[in-house]
């Protein structure tokens, strides 16, 4: 690459640090994405409450919050970029009350709280837009979408809702007027004749996507940027696309024209890439079932690699995938070690989401645009990766209330179990379902409603009937942790009466503190694990599985369709700190399993395979995920491994694999960052679905990576 | 049919193509003074105790019919002549840290139990490698069990010193896909010092292999101031130059990881006191030797 593309990639890689240092100093740990955030200057703006508890709700509030902080959001340009703009507000978290107290739901929150139950009752976006609509019509051409639809849909409510979103557009074209403005500043005083001519191409391009649909590589970049910083600062929505064949025809036509090079391409897309660590799909079928690969998705791998930052890029593996995109995929991940790209499982999602009734053209358009969770862009509300039952908890309640029975089985145990389960599944569902009929006046989706098939048309939010399809999900968290604890009692204590249940009993009361209560868990520990094939913990694993997903699609009523996934994102800990010790030798308030993974330490032999064949079986089966979290040994993930890691891969989508997110981590590097966070800014890891700067992790959190790093 | 085999080793991926499976056979016929799998060497099984995993709760000890476990300073002493492996003490060890190595096994079982990682071996182009041990010590069990994972095209590997008849050899030849064996020392004296056999045997076994163009892979593991000398590597690439276009030839640096294993199975290890890893920087010094014969890669 051109040496000046060189340095303008390695200068912002090192602001970036810089800003990473300084979110760390000013704003401490953050357990999350690191999404490109920058921090804003102090005491810039503050919200405009529109309720006495200090918060704000409902259409009106949030578009006059967010229309006032673009008319004073700090303008960024930096002239090493090809693209202005960053992402500085988290306006959600700004907010005192996630949910408007005016719609209560007190009567679920006893379960809630008894099964530990994530609701995700006022959670915001976690469905994915559609680009091609901005991208096709620009912002001008979104004003006259609305414009258009207001002669239809005319009731005083739908005219005032049309009103907010092209109140929403304007703020977002003023802000971009204002980066434009700043950039004309500059470039009346750089003397710097090649820095003048890239201020001028900024210009350009952002006075032409301030009003219209882009025509360049670079303004389709731009104009993305543009809304998706919007789409941030509203609600932290994080959704992408696919990349590569929205980017296709721009990249194509620039070159048919001699406008760039394939060097430029791949400075664009460094730029692009490092703005926000988004999550984008590459490769994979189009809807006819053709590979969307082409010559752009290797650049965008390319650029990928140039700016190496937490990026969440996902390939979508199939028979039909371009071999040389997932052998050089494999190669950046195993080059790299951070975290990228994933890898998912287009096999098992296409035909577990028509098994919800839809067809196979739609099924292939549902795509990794998450941490955990695949989306029809523009098409579906879903809450993904928003509610969850910590099913170890539901053990628990389960299990204290077969103590008060006058005699102790797993089979009765089980009995109580599936009672709370579906308890607790049902409180689930209803908590989606309040969600849903009263989201609108509590914080509606103003920004994803421009992207999104439906709600300008029908003039209604996404969330309250805007949408095409409603594909509702629920997570189990957790999975391993009542499995194993199942097998253990049944092995130890019913099949081989190592124990009584007597002994288990008052050994997990005392935390196995009592006496003798360490050798107890050390015998309940080694018993059976969910993660070996063929074991008592995976006959348990399946057996909740089956009941979980039963439960989940039974939610299913009218135009709601819910859909089951295994997976714990960041909550591995918090759910842990409210479970009790458990018969699996789990000491109290230890974390709980990761996802749909088995136990650390599950396995002493080929745990790679023994991974990757148990959760490619233990798959709800309705096209959403439960990921295989895989930590790989540096010592395994070398150049000269490549195919057998990418032949890993390919026999877990295989087997009915949904999703793989992969660690590969050094372990002196990482205990050695987590002794000194603060000298190692760029150690990224994939904490779950998205990858994060370790220095910025909690303590706690920073514990668990590296426990998970020397388990395994 | 039954055969006697010490472990199974899932995802193996340096004993042959692709993601394999190895099948340690329990029993050889050679003692190689750094042999880092001690274990499989007698055919019988045998107690092993991980000290790491202990915790000392005595429970073995109290429980040994044979009161072979002593508890010394808080550890655990084994009296492996008194030790009758009748398994009690492994069953009541909660924390696994005790087990006995080694099991009889038939051919059925040990599909079963490999046929789990069929998808990988078949995306990987990998398969099953028996070896040791010494795995043609049990010739009729590795045949039929080789034999029918040919049948069911599963690629198939052997691991052996050839220390045996090349009538037993020729048998197995239709079964297996690639041959891998060592080549310790040229020298038979040397041999037979450190490894308790002689290597004419071996070497004239190598010799018919590589005449016949078996797939074959001679390896040599080099160990310090035992074969770890230009002249010695020298040597077996000459005794090996006249096959170089049929077979391949690498180096392997002698490692300590297996010393444990000696204490925790009560063996002696001669080596214990006077043998470090080989320096990486010798054994690529020896390596690049070997690239004027251009033995097959």
């Amino acid at each position: 690459m051109n040496q000046l593309f060189e340095d303008k990639i390695k200068a912002l890689r090192a602001r970036k640090i810089e800003q990473t240092k300084e979110k760390i100093r000013v704003e401490g740990i953050l357990d999350e994405d690191d999404y490109g955030r920058v921090v804003p200057p102090a005491n810039s703006w503050n919200i405009i409450p529109n309720h006495e508890d200090g918060s704000f709700y409902g259409f009106e509030a949030w578009t006059e919050n967010f229309c006032n902080l673009m008319e004073v959001h700090p303008v960024y340009v930096d002239t090493n970029d090809a693209f202005a703009g960053r992402w500085m507000y988290f306006m959600s978290k700004m907010k005192k009350n996630k949910w408007n107290p005016a719609y209560p739901y007190d009567a679920l929150k006893p379960n809630i709280e008894k099964y530990n139950i994530i609701c995700g009752i006022g959670e915001d976006a976690h469905f994915a837009p559609d680009f091609q609509i901005g991208l096709t019509l620009g912002w001008d051409g979104l004003i006259q979408k609305i414009e258009r639809y207001k002669q239809i849909n005319n009731t005083p409510e739908q005219l005032h809702f049309y009103d907010l979103h092209i109140r929403g557009i304007q703020a977002v074209q003023g802000w971009i007027q204002r980066h434009i403005d700043k950039m004309e500043e500059m470039y009346a005083s750089e003397e710097d004749e090649a820095t003048r001519q890239h201020l001028k191409e900024m210009i350009e391009t952002n006075q032409w996507v301030k009003n219209h649909p882009p025509r360049t590589l670079r303004e389709a970049c731009q104009w993305i940027i543009w809304y998706h910083l919007a789409s941030r600062t509203y609600n932290r929505d994080g959704a992408g696309g696919q990349i590569d064949a929205l980017l296709q025809p721009y990249y194509e036509k620039d070159m048919a024209e001699g406008r760039i090079t394939d060097e430029i391409a791949v400075y664009y897309l460094a730029c692009f890439l490092i703005n926000d660590p988004i999550y984008w799909q590459l490769g994979g079928p189009d809807k006819d079932g053709n590979d969307q690969t082409s010559r752009i998705s290797f650049l965008i791998l390319e650029a990928a690699d140039k700016i190496n930052t937490s990026l969440n890029l996902t390939v979508r593996v199939y028979d039909g995938l371009n071999k040389d995109l997932l052998r050089k995929s494999v190669e950046y991940l195993i080059k790299n070690k951070n975290g990228w790209p994933r890898f998912s499982g287009d096999k098992a999602l296409v035909s577990g989401f028509m098994k919800n009734g839809y067809s196979a053209e739609l099924a292939r358009q549902r795509i990794a645009v998450g941490c955990n969770w695949m989306s029809l862009p523009g098409l579906e509300y879903t809450l993904n990766d928003l509610v969850k039952v910590n099913i170890a908890k539901v053990f628990e309640v389960a299990y204290q209330e077969m103590l008060q029975q006058e005699t102790y089985s797993t089979s009765l145990l089980w009995e109580i179990f599936n009672k709370h389960l579906a308890i607790a599944v049902q409180t689930a569902g209803d908590g989606i379902r309040h969600h849903l009929k009263y989201q609108k006046y509590n914080e509606p989706e103003l920004i994803l409603n421009l992207l999104s098939h439906g709600p300008i048309e029908k003039g209604c939010d996404v969330s309250d009937g805007g949408a095409t399809y409603y594909n509702l999900s629920i997570d189990g968290a957790g999975l391993a942790i009542a499995a194993d604890s199942f097998a253990a009692l049944e092995q130890r204590i019913e099949k081989e009466k190592k124990l009584s249940w007597e002994t288990v009993i008052d050994a997990v009361a005392s935390n196995y503190t009592c006496e003798g209560g360490e050798i107890v868990r050390h015998v309940l520990k080694n018993s059976e694990h969910y993660g070996t094939e063929g074991s008592i913990g995976e006959k348990w694993a399946m057996q909740i599985r089956d009941l979980f997903v039963d439960l989940v699609k039974g939610q299913s009523a009218g135009n709601y369709l819910f859909i089951p996934g295994f997976f714990s994102w960041a909550n591995t800990i918090e759910f842990g700190e409210k479970v009790q010790a458990t018969p699996n030798g789990r000491k109290a308030g230890e974390p709980i399993a990761h996802g749909a993974n088995p136990v650390p330490g599950f396995a002493t032999d080929g745990a790679s395979l023994a991974l990757a064949s148990s959760i490619a079986k233990i798959q709800p089966g309705y096209g959403n995920t439960a990921p295989m979290q895989w930590e790989l040994d540096p010592t395994f993930a070398k150049e000269n491994h490549v195919e057998i890691i990418e032949a890993i891969i390919k026999t877990h989508v295989e087997l009915g694999g949904t999703l793989i997110n992969v660690n590969i981590m050094d372990k002196e590097t990482v205990l050695a960052a987590h002794k000194n966070p603060a000298a190692y800014p760029e150690l990224v890891v994939r904490v779950t679905g998205f990858t994060a700067y370790f220095s910025m992790l909690s303590p706690k959190f920073r514990q668990l990576v590296v426990d998970r790093l020397l388990e395994n | 049919m039954k055969g006697r085999i010490t472990s199974l080793q899932r995802m193996s991926i340096h004993d042959g193509p692709g993601i394999r499976t190895v099948v340690f056979m329990k029993g050889c016929n050679m003692r190689c003074k750094w042999c880092h799998n001690p274990e499989t060497w007698s055919s019988n099984p045998q107690i092993q105790h991980i000290g790491e995993k202990c915790i000392h709760c005595h429970t073995c000890a109290s429980i040994c019919p044979q009161k072979a476990i002593q508890i010394e300073a808080e550890q655990i002493v084994i009296d492996h002549k008194k030790c009758t492996v009748c398994g009690i003490c492994t069953d009541a060890c909660p924390t696994q840290a005790l087990s006995v190595v080694g099991r009889t096994i038939s051919t059925d079982e040990l599909w079963k139990e490999l046929e789990k990682d069929l998808p990988f071996f078949r995306s990987s182009g990998g398969g099953v490698t028996i070896s040791g041990g010494e795995p043609l010590l049990q010739k009729e069990f590795v045949k039929e069990f080789l034999k029918f994972c040919r049948e069911r095209k599963i690629h198939t590997a052997i691991e052996t010193n050839l220390s045996t008849s090349w009538e037993t050899i020729e048998e197995l030849l239709p079964c297996v896909d690639l041959w891998m064996c060592d080549c310790k020392t040229y020298s038979s004296e040397k041999h037979r010092y450190w490894t308790g056999t002689d290597n004419h045997i071996v070497l004239q076994n190598i010799q018919r292999l590589a005449e016949k163009r078996i797939p074959l892979l001679v390896r040599t593991p080099v160990i310090p101031e035992v074969n770890d000398t230009e002249e010695e590597i020298e040597s077996i690439c000459q005794f090996l130059a006249p096959y170089a276009g049929n077979i391949s030839y690498e180096l392997l640096g002698f490692h300590t990881l297996g010393f444990p294993k000696y204490d925790s199975l009560g063996m002696p290890n001669e080596l214990k006191e006077t043998k470090g890893d080989l320096p990486k920087e010798r054994l690529n010094t020896l390596k690049k030797m070997l690239a004027k014969y251009h033995f097959k890669s």
